[in-house]
């Protein structure tokens, strides 16, 4: 009988403890969200500007949600601005340790990539970590993507190819297929349907 | 990603406790000897397979259609001290004697960084279901033939003599040292 | 009564005791994980650092708080739960503070919850202490940790890239990249533990009376 009363105060313990956790976290995730909206905010005022365009902080939103259409696939959010068939692909992918957060500017009507940055990636200091290296990233500048991309540890000469970065071949892996993957599915719905 | 690559990736070329340096404290503490390193490898794999499939069912059907995922964390170690707790009384209910090989490992497993580990590497990762499962039993796999190697390793010490200041977990880490340098070697091996 | 002087004067003795005599990475060889994974930049080192301790402290604080409430049965679920509140709350606020250290962390932020220290601490003494005494233990411990990851950082950032907290100090510096991959790391650890022990042996000699069983 007490054993019986020991565990359901032990299970009223348990369940008043989990609210009290979960409404606290609730409350701080909250405001991790509006921080959260904030840095997009921040870096579709970059991809506005990586577009050729002036930023006018009053009116910035409304003349970006109408150049500009926005589509989500998983983690992965591609910006398309037609006027200049230009898109911005930012890409969030699995590196060696964790994640490599990609933004890529494309020209999709030459199936050109113009410019790739390493928003944030934690691969190994000094191998992996590597592909932040401008010299690495210059690369992807003028890069013909009408095949696949691929980061190569000897080039054969054919488009669409990088040196890879010696010791790192998990992450220059890694870094080909968040590339070729964030590529294949902004094709699937992005070159066929322009905002008018 | 075939499935076979998957679990020959996560147990060899990037072993989990010899790259990612997890599960090091039991890795350290339990290696002593062969029986008890094999009986925790072993309750470690089975372990984190049926905990990292509960975990995927509940990150894609329950966390992210309710839009919950920082709650991730306090779900994956609940489920993991759950099913531990369960399954510590099935298998002494129902099993005796595989109870006596690693039962007795079963409740440290729950602070085990494996465990949780793979959990949280299993989300980083976007595996599907099937990788989740090649991926969990390739960990714990590579974990089981890291922490056996270790205490066979560990056995030859009885007749050598390290230096005297590294005490008996600083040879042991020494020891894991060398071993991630021999795993180095499979790098290449999978493309 | 002197009690309350008795008292201050052993949580001295715990928070000492904890850095140095009991370091939870040198003696006890507990948490080396995350030390081993998140060195590899002194940045990325302190946060963490930072991040275990208040973990511990707080965590240690709460339960010793209502350790009278906790149900003995369920109490390790009660430790977990409490552990792991904390945990997402650390996460999120690096995530809002710290924004490039926190993606650096990567999942190692979530791993604090099987930080062995913390089951540790709360099991061997929060839940038998009072608060500010758990307190105090759990900062020792915390402040020991942090500085086992602070010399592993200031070490492996140095000598892999020739840079401090990312600014380069040594120029011309060949990287050497073992010190950031895994066989580096554990031989790094096994060295201070080699030094430790010998400045602990020294310090023994000197004052025996230093020395008192846990």
């Amino acid at each position: 009988m007490s054993e019986k009363k020991g565990s359901l105060s032990a299970l009223v313990f348990l369940v008043v403890l989990t609210s009290l956790c979960t409404v606290f976290l609730s409350f701080t995730n909250t405001m991790y969200q509006g921080v959260k909206a904030g840095r997009q905010r921040e870096l579709r005022m970059k991809i506005w500007e990586d577009f050729d365009n002036d930023i006018d902080l009053t009116a910035f939103d409304r003349e970006f949600s109408e150049a500009v259409s926005v589509k989500e696939n998983g983690k992965n959010i591609y910006y398309m601005y037609a006027p200049r068939h230009l898109a911005a692909l930012h890409m969030i992918g699995p590196g060696l340790w964790g994640d490599i957060e990609l933004l890529m500017l494309i020209d999709y009507e030459n199936k050109m990539i113009n410019k790739l940055y390493v928003l944030s990636q934690i691969e190994t200091p000094g191998l992996g970590a590597r592909i932040s290296e401008q010299p690495f990233l210059d690369q992807f500048s003028n890069l013909d993507y009408s095949k696949t991309v691929r980061i190569e540890k000897e080039r054969s000469g054919k488009p669409g190819e990088v040196d890879a970065i010696s010791g790192a071949t998990k992450t220059s892996k890694s870094l080909e297929a968040i590339i070729n993957a964030g590529l294949k599915t902004f094709a699937s719905f992005g070159g066929k349907e322009a905002k008018p | 990603m075939s499935l076979a690559l998957i679990v020959l990736a996560s147990a060899i070329t990037n072993n989990i406790a010899l790259t990612y340096f997890l599960g090091m404290c039991p890795f350290i503490a339990i290696s002593k000897s062969l029986r008890g390193a094999a009986g925790m490898g072993l309750a470690v794999t089975v372990v984190v397979v049926i905990t990292t499939t509960v975990n995927y069912f509940a990150y894609r059907f329950v966390l992210v259609p309710l839009r919950l995922e920082f709650l991730a964390f306090v779900v994956f170690i609940m489920s993991i001290a759950g099913i531990v707790q369960m399954l510590e009384i099935l298998v002494e209910r129902y099993f005796p004697s595989l109870y006596s090989i690693f039962g007795i490992f079963l409740p440290l497993i729950t602070v085990n960084c494996v465990i949780l580990a793979v959990s949280l590497f299993m989300v980083l990762r976007e595996y599907t279901f099937w990788g989740t499962v090649a991926y969990s039993f390739g960990s714990g796999l590579g974990w089981m033939i890291a922490i056996t190697a270790m205490a066979g390793l560990r056995k030859h010490l009885a007749f050598s003599s390290p230096v005297k200041n590294l005490g008996d977990a600083g040879i042991t880490i020494v020891l894991a040292g060398l071993m991630a340098l021999a795993f180095l070697g499979f790098q290449g091996m999978l493309a | 009564m002197s009690g309350n002087g008795i008292r201050a004067s052993k949580g001295f003795s715990t928070f000492v005791e904890n850095i140095w005599l009991s370091n939870p990475i040198f003696v006890m060889v507990l948490g080396v994980c995350s030390s081993l994974a998140v060195t590899t930049k002194l940045a990325n080192a302190l946060v963490m650092g930072i991040s275990v301790t208040f973990v511990l402290c707080i965590s240690s604080f709460i339960i010793s708080l209502v350790r009278k409430l906790i149900p003995e049965q369920v109490r390790l679920i009660v430790f977990m739960l409490i552990i792991s509140t904390f945990v997402i709350t650390v996460d999120l606020v690096l995530r809002i503070l710290v924004p490039e250290v926190s993606k650096g962390l990567g999942p190692y932020i979530g791993l604090i919850i099987t930080n062995c220290n913390l089951m540790g601490r709360a099991e061997a003494f929060a839940i038998k202490n009072p608060p500010g005494l758990s307190f105090l233990d759990s900062l020792g411990t915390g402040l020991g940790y942090t500085l086992v990851l602070l010399v592993l950082g200031f070490l492996r950032e140095l000598i892999t890239s020739g840079s401090l907290f990312g600014i380069v100090l040594l120029r011309n510096w060949t990287s050497w990249n073992l010190v950031s991959i895994a066989p580096g790391a554990f031989f790094l650890l096994a060295s201070i533990i080699i030094v430790f022990n010998m400045l602990k042996r020294k310090n023994k000699t000197a004052s025996v009376t230093a020395d008192k069983p846990r």
